[in-house]
């Protein structure tokens, strides 16, 4: 009677052990994957959904590749230069001439065209995140949208308007995500203006004290055959670049008589 | 009677015909076919869409210069076509920007960071960062209002956050004025904050989460330790405890002396001794702590040490030995520029339009080079008779040669620097000003009573030698003659010798005494 007491709690507390090791287990991987590896899909906490690394990556590229064009999609009036499309931010055909502003707020530009060029996949990213949730069994209710890129020194700040309600296990609201990208396109395109205010006034630019004043900028400027300057603006830290072409006070081959002043 | 005013009805109808050409074109096009705007072209160029008006931009209404003005984020810009600025949305004023009250510059202080800016891209840029405004009218330079920022009080902003003491270092306006701050990527709403001049976020007394010389980092180019929260705090220094001078702000200077690139553990880098904060590359001169140095922003180049900012000449000749009235045809002069350790190459403008010019300053510690490329003024040098006027430099960059034999002058005024021609065009300036150089020379032989004849005056011009002096003449006027290209490639289509009407070849030696002089094509890869 006893062997037989003694075997039943000790099948008892072998089921109890084997029971507490595989809870163990179960809550260990539980944590290691919540903790540690982290689920692959979005869940809306800390005021996010889960789109900002998207959204960042997104803004970063387009930054780059409107930087290379000199702050446009697809430049219009432009020099060819290494295969790449430069456009004329000062430009006039003339010689003895100095050239007309042909884009005086490179800030606000670069701040439109990226707004342009982003916009579309920025929605997506965001749609994207709302299936996921909605997938999760979440119901949102969703307001109207708004999207805006705003440049300041050393970043890029991105605001999504977007309330919405997210009802679930407890119904959460947003109105507003606010996004920054670190970038030194403020500082660039500041860079830029003061040249093209040199290359207005004076026909030139003198790029030397620039990179001294500002080392952390280098800036590269490439006189070409036709009288044109090209300008590489580069953050030394990041490789981004800027870079604009210009066309000011050029002195005709000869005397210029026979050629006229005309390009 | 007749004769006279023919011949000043022909001259004037040249000068007509020269001022025509020279003047402005035909129309102002508001826009181009290739895109550009307020162009003065002909009328095919011109975008049918837009307007056109018979006469210069400066004369039209919507294509007149002026300052354009942003009135959201307050840029001024001058010599915009009003055109230019209405399609982007600012307001145009005809007046110069120093006489337009809202393109007034004045220092904006933003945090420890200023701006000389007009006033409102300063109520802007404190609107972006969530600071009160601080614009003063009263600094009037850039280096003044830059200067006034670095004098800023700074010190610990302490505040609390999920129930723990935290820090930012920042200036007193910053931490009085910030609602929200970043902590760990993450927005926080601090509402109540202390400002503690003078002290270390990782001041013992401060109690905060930040722990003391956490890492390192750059910070306006001089290598400062950082605390755990990611704080700024005073110069790195090996000597730990005299770095961080008890929780204390101190001076760089009472940390370790400024640094000329020998120390990798003394971050007060100094850029005008030249060195400049930089990751610390590589397994030798690395510092005791953390991934930055003093890095030294001297360039080598071709054996010769150059300091941050010196520049230099360089010429598309072997071994940089340029003089006057050697560039080949399409050559170019360059500067180089050595900035932050990496030498930069600026080509002057083609067809040798600009010159590069170099000096040196004598300083304390050695000789500074500076070099320029500016306007090459030979345009006026062959229409010098005297040498005084020909070699005023402050006027022209032209030469003095001695006559040739042939020469009725004593001697000629010619460009120190060659300018190059579009001579592939059929406009080409290059045909007239080379015919300049152009020279008969007249030999005069005697009948010898053997029936035979001596040359008695001018004798030399019958030899190479003359040829080749007359030859250097005609190429220093520009791309003429017989001459040499930047890739060493003899043409002898810019003259002709010719004895009675008849061309006489030249030898080859000719041709290698022209190309030993020169040599060429040393800095091609620059273009």
């Amino acid at each position: 009677m006893y062997k037989k007491d003694m075997r039943k709690r000790m099948n008892k507390r072998g089921q109890l052990t084997i029971f507490i090791i595989i809870s163990l287990i179960i809550i260990s991987g539980l944590l290691i994957y919540f903790l540690w590896i982290g689920p692959s899909y979005v869940y809306p906490e800390k005021g996010r959904l889960g789109f900002e690394k998207c959204v960042k990556e997104i803004v970063e590229e387009n930054i780059n590749n409107l930087g290379v064009n000199g702050g446009f999609i697809e430049p219009e009036f432009f020099i060819n230069y290494k295969d790449e499309k430069i456009p004329y931010l000062c430009y006039t055909n003339l010689y003895y001439e100095n050239c007309i502003n042909q884009n005086p707020f490179l800030i606000d530009n670069f701040q439109n065209n990226l707004l342009e060029a982003s916009e579309a996949d920025i929605w997506a990213c965001y749609e994207s995140s709302l299936n996921t949730l909605k997938k999760q069994g979440y119901e949102i209710i969703e307001g109207g949208r708004n999207l805006s890129i705003e440049l300041v020194p050393e970043k890029a700040n991105i605001i999504i308007d977007a309330p919405i309600i997210l009802a679930g296990e407890g119904s959460q609201r947003f109105t507003r995500f606010t996004l920054v990208v670190n970038s030194k396109i403020y500082e660039m395109l500041s860079l830029a203006t003061s040249i093209i205010q040199f290359e207005t006034q004076y026909g030139d630019s003198d790029v030397t004290s620039m990179m001294a004043l500002y080392p952390d900028y280098a800036i590269d400027k490439f006189k070409q055959g036709d009288g044109a300057t090209i300008y590489i603006i580069e953050d030394k830290e990041n490789k981004n670049k800027f870079q604009f072409a210009s066309r000011s006070l050029v002195l005709p081959p000869g005397y210029g008589q026979k050629s006229g002043l005309v390009r | 009677m007749k004769k006279i005013i023919c011949i000043l009805l022909t001259a004037l109808f040249l000068v007509a015909l020269v001022n025509a050409q020279r003047s402005v074109p035909g129309v102002c096009c508001e826009k181009t076919k290739t895109g550009a705007w307020c162009i003065n072209d002909i009328e095919e160029n011109c975008n049918s869409n837009y307007q056109t008006a018979s006469t210069s931009c400066e004369s039209t209404s919507y294509c007149a210069s002026g300052t354009c003005y942003d009135s959201v984020n307050g840029f001024c810009m001058e010599n915009t076509p009003k055109r230019v600025c209405d399609e982007n949305k600012g307001t145009w004023d005809s007046r110069d920007s120093s006489e337009i009250p809202q393109c007034q510059l004045g220092c904006c202080i933003i945090v420890d960071q200023a701006a000389f800016v007009p006033l409102v891209r300063c109520k802007r840029l404190s609107t972006l960062f969530g600071v009160s405004i601080d614009y003063r009218t009263n600094i009037n330079s850039e280096i003044e209002c830059i200067a006034t920022a670095n004098s800023q009080d700074e010190g610990a902003c302490v505040f609390e956050h999920e129930f723990e003491r935290n820090c930012r270092f920042t200036t007193r306006q910053d931490c009085g004025a910030e609602q929200k701050v970043l902590v760990a990527g993450e927005e926080v709403d601090v509402s109540a904050t202390t400002f503690y001049k003078g002290l270390l976020c990782s001041s013992e007394e401060l109690n905060t989460i930040c722990a003391r010389q956490a890492s390192t980092g750059c910070y306006k180019g001089q290598v400062y330790w950082l605390d755990s929260c990611g704080n700024r705090e005073n110069i790195y220094s090996s000597d730990r405890e005299k770095s961080w001078n008890n929780g204390q702000v101190a001076e760089p200077d009472d940390i370790c002396s400024p640094e000329d690139g020998d120390d990798p553990n003394c971050g007060n880098c100094d850029y005008l001794l030249g060195t400049r904060c930089e990751e610390a590359g590589g397994l030798f001169g690395r510092p005791n702590f953390g991934d930055y140095i003093c890095k030294k922003t001297t360039c080598k180049n071709e054996d010769t040490e150059y300091k941050n900012g010196e520049a230099w000449c360089v010429y598309d000749i072997p071994d940089n030995k340029w003089e006057t009235g050697v560039d080949p045809v399409g050559s170019r002069q360059f500067k180089k520029i050595c900035i932050d350790g990496e030498i930069h190459v600026e080509p002057c403008a083609d067809l040798r339009n600009e010159i590069c010019i170099e000096d040196e300053i004598e300083l304390d510690d050695g000789e500074y080079r500076v070099a320029a490329c500016r306007a090459n003024r030979w345009q006026d040098c062959v229409g010098q008779t005297k040498q005084s006027d020909c070699e005023n430099s402050d006027k022209r960059d032209c030469r003095w040669v001695a006559a040739v034999t042939g020469m009725a002058a004593s001697g000629g005024c010619v460009p120190k620097t060659p300018p190059g021609f579009d001579f592939w065009s059929e406009n080409t300036d290059g045909t007239g000003i080379c015919s300049q150089a152009s020279l008969a020379c007249t030999i005069v032989y005697e009948k010898t009573i053997l029936g035979g004849k001596d040359c008695v005056k001018n004798c030399e011009c019958k030899e190479e030698n003359w040829l080749n002096q007359i030859n250097s003449i005609c190429n220093s006027l520009g791309d003429c003659g017989g001459y040499i290209n930047y890739l060493g490639k003899y043409s002898g289509d810019g003259f002709e010798w010719l004895k009675d009407g008849k061309e006489i070849g030249v030898s080859k030696e000719f041709e290698d005494i022209l190309r030993a002089s020169v040599g060429v094509g040393v800095v091609r890869g620059m273009r």
